[in-house]
């Protein structure tokens, strides 16, 4: 061929040329094609993480503007007994606390809201919410005493206070929530500030507070459903869904005679009477003796759990111990026996008649059972207080209450609130399987106290108050001045396990220790357990303090839920109709028992593992 | 030849572009997780009553390290003036170069002072998060 001659269309070398470039043109396309599903890909993510960030801050700062509403509540005035802030701002439409983008509505049971808030970036949303009560029930302390000093030991949870000095007994003392006193705190028996662990905070310098006298003794007469009238003593059964109460007239004492014997002197008669010789012989025998030792403290002394007093201050005590020795004495022994005649002074018996006193117990006078709903007033005593409840009732006494056995929660299939509560070897725990709709107050003007009669082991769950005295064991005396002895004889009991909580005026007590550390009487071992569900189920009437009291806010990337879902676009358009939280197949018009379901499940979820730690 | 040559020229910056696009996503993805993370403890942290700016830097270290213990320290030991900068930290285990750093002041609409309302208190404090310089996440804490 001439090399100035071009190939012709269909030579080979063309036809090679344009199939080369069909591949390359293809296979161009095809990477193209795959490139532009990558790059779409990678965009895609990229929007997927931008839409994160922008969910993330949008829940935080909606979080922070929740908080700035607490803060609007928690500073608020209170007029009989509501909160301001809150009252102004459900007068408003839209009802926002004022100073924020917060709407507030109710929600759950009688005097809780939420608040609730949505915050836009880049119109993403995030919502917060957090529940509030508008005021704190008295059932929101584990102890709380007004005129002396308190005493606790192990791991008491829930808020504590007293306007005195607050007395921490034995080492690892654990405190979960605010531990609070006007007088100081003292470490006694090994405790010291080192080994007590205060994880909600600690206040020794608090100011007094006066919570007893706000009680209406009046008010609560006033709302109850059987008031017992003054002379008569009542005996209170909790039986489940019911409460029997029988009513009796006062027993009384009485002095019955009855005919004994004892000895006078007879006449003096002249006989013969046989009489012991004795020997002096020197001889070994032993001899008693004596030493000190001392013994220290160990946080395994007496005292679990509970509320305590008595002992010293000292980290141990000296204890007496004997042992023997032989030493060389003269010891007189029997060298046998002689006669001799002398005058003998006679006895004879006599007929006397002596008293003795013998209690008559009062007639029944009335027995009536009652649903367990609602508040029960009793102008006189309540002698004798036990049972297993399935309700939600209030006891007021205007005198004294007397605890004779154990009080229980326990729900419809028969579980009980707490497990092992009257076995002391095991761990007090809540009950997973038990069904929560439970509240017993028992409000008295006078004490409360565990029975020296009551059985060696016991459990009590309520929440108990005394105005003007104390909460404890029958068994100990407490003076004006908050010093504790014992009532009479010793009566050393196994264990008692208390969930709910105590407000007494005067220093609660169910174990009194001697000088060396030991149980003196009362209670063994024992465990306060603080009922977390009191706060939000509070006894029906019972008192409150006008402060607010919360759940844990909860903050999210998202909508939130409130039935104001059309306010202005403030980041409010986001809400989400909160009827939608019922279960499928409720019913529709309560919007409260989803609410209800709700504050149940926060208020599991903020409580975490404190449910189901070890106390 | 050319045209395969530019084709695979443009392709190679188009791949080279995604995968910097892709490592950039999931740098971000890490940075808001941890940011997340680190609001979480700061916001479990106790507020408390210590001085402003007394916080140490094993307080610091116990708690931004590694595990759940957040340490002794507190929100209100952490807090400054309306005029600083915060407190900068990198973080060890933390995938990406990078600095961190906390606010906490009581400026809370971040306007340089501390008059406005509810500002200036040691119960209310604003928690700013920054990661290289940029703000990050943001909230405010109260005494409990």
């Amino acid at each position: 061929m001439n090399r100035n001659q071009h190939p012709s269309p269909t030579h080979p070398l063309r036809e090679r040329g344009s199939a080369l470039l069909v591949v390359v043109l293809v296979s161009a396309g095809a990477m193209a094609a795959t490139l532009s599903l990558f790059s779409g890909r990678a965009l895609m993510e990229q929007r997927r993480a931008q839409s994160q960030i922008c969910l993330e801050q949008a829940a935080w700062r909606a979080r922070g503007e929740v908080e700035l509403a607490r803060v609007r509540v928690a500073e608020a005035a209170y007029v009989g007994g509501r909160n301001q802030v809150l009252r102004d701002a459900l007068d408003q439409d839209p009802p926002l606390i004022p100073g924020t983008g917060v709407v507030v509505e109710e929600a759950g049971p009688p005097g809780w809201y939420r608040l609730a808030h949505v915050a836009l970036v880049e119109q993403y949303p995030g919502s917060a919410t957090t529940f509030v009560r508008e005021g704190t029930s008295y059932a929101a302390y584990n102890y709380y005493v007004e005129d002396h000093d308190l005493g606790v030991s192990g791991e008491p949870r829930g808020q504590i206070h007293t306007n005195k000095k607050l007395e921490i007994y034995f080492p690892d003392a654990k405190f979960d929530d605010l531990v609070s006193s006007g007088g100081g705190f003292s470490y006694l028996y090994g405790a010291s500030e080192a080994n007590s662990t205060f994880q909600g905070g600690s206040d020794p310098a608090a100011e007094e507070k006066s919570l007893l006298d706000e009680i209406d003794m009046d008010s609560l007469k006033g709302a109850a459903i059987f008031v017992a009238p003054a002379g008569l003593d009542a005996d209170v059964r909790l039986k489940g869904e019911d409460i029997e109460v029988s009513l009796y007239e006062k027993g009384h004492t009485e002095k019955l005679p009855y005919l004994s014997e004892k000895n006078e002197k007879g006449p003096l008669v002249y006989q013969e009477v046989t009489k012991t010789k004795y020997k002096t012989v020197h001889k070994q025998v032993d001899v008693k003796k004596s030493k000190k030792v001392w013994i220290p403290f160990t946080s395994s002394s007496a005292g679990g759990g509970t509320d305590i007093g008595g002992g010293s201050t000292a980290g141990g005590y000296w204890k007496t111990e004997y042992y023997y020795v032989k030493e060389w004495k003269d010891v007189k022994e029997p060298d046998g026996t002689y006669k001799v005649w002398e005058w003998v002074q006679t006895y004879v018996k006599v007929p006397v008649t002596k008293y003795k006193k013998k209690w008559v117990p009062g007639e029944l006078v009335q027995k009536s059972t009652f649903s367990a709903d609602g508040i029960f007033y009793f102008e006189d005593r309540i002698r004798s207080l036990k049972g297993q409840l399935n309700g939600n009732v209030t006891l007021v006494s205007d005198q004294n209450v007397k605890i004779t056995g154990t009080i229980q929660y326990v729900d419809g299939n028969g579980e009980t609130a707490y497990l092992n509560g009257l076995k002391p070897s095991e761990e007090y725990i809540p009950n997973p399987d038990f069904e929560r709709d439970h509240a017993l107050g028992v409000i008295a003007k006078d004490a409360i106290l565990y029975s020296k009669g009551s059985p060696n082991t016991m459990e009590i769950n309520a929440s108990l108050i005394s105005i003007e005295d104390r909460v404890g064991f029958e068994g100990i005396k407490i003076d004006a001045s908050g010093k504790a002895k014992r009532n009479g004889g010793k009566k050393i009991k196994t264990s008692l396990r208390r969930s709910g909580s105590i407000m007494c005026a005067f220093r609660p007590m169910a174990t009194l220790l001697n000088s060396k550390g030991q149980v003196e009487t009362g209670f063994k071992e024992g465990a306060s357990v603080y009922d977390r569900s009191l706060l939000a189920n509070p006894p029906p009437g019972y008192p409150t303090e006008d402060v607010p009291s919360y759940l844990d806010t909860i903050s999210q990337g998202g909508q939130g839920f409130s039935a104001y879902m059309s306010l202005p676009a403030t980041g409010m358009n986001n809400f989400m109709d909160p009827t939608v939280l019922r279960q499928i197949g409720q019913d529709n018009h309560h919007v409260w028992e989803a609410d209800a379901d709700l504050i149940h499940d926060i208020q599991e979820a903020a409580d975490g593992c404190k449910s189901c730690e070890e106390y | 030849m050319t045209l395969l040559a530019g084709s695979l020229g443009a392709i190679t910056a188009g791949v080279q572009a995604c995968q910097d696009s892709v490592e950039e996503t999931l740098r971000q993805i890490d940075v808001i997780r941890t940011g997340r993370d680190l609001m979480d403890r700061l916001t479990r942290l106790e507020l408390g009553n210590d001085p402003a700016g007394s916080v140490t830097n094993a307080q610091l270290q116990e708690l931004l390290d590694d595990d759940d213990d957040l340490g002794t320290g507190t929100l209100s030991s952490m807090r400054l003036g309306p005029a600083d900068l915060g407190t900068p930290f990198e973080l060890a285990w933390f995938p990406h170069p990078g600095n961190w750093t906390i606010r906490v002041t009581s400026d809370l609409n971040l306007d340089g002072d501390e008059a406005d309302e509810t500002e200036g208190r040691a119960d209310v404090l604003r928690v700013d998060l920054y990661f290289d310089g940029s703000p990050l996440l943001s909230t405010i804490r109260v005494m409990d």
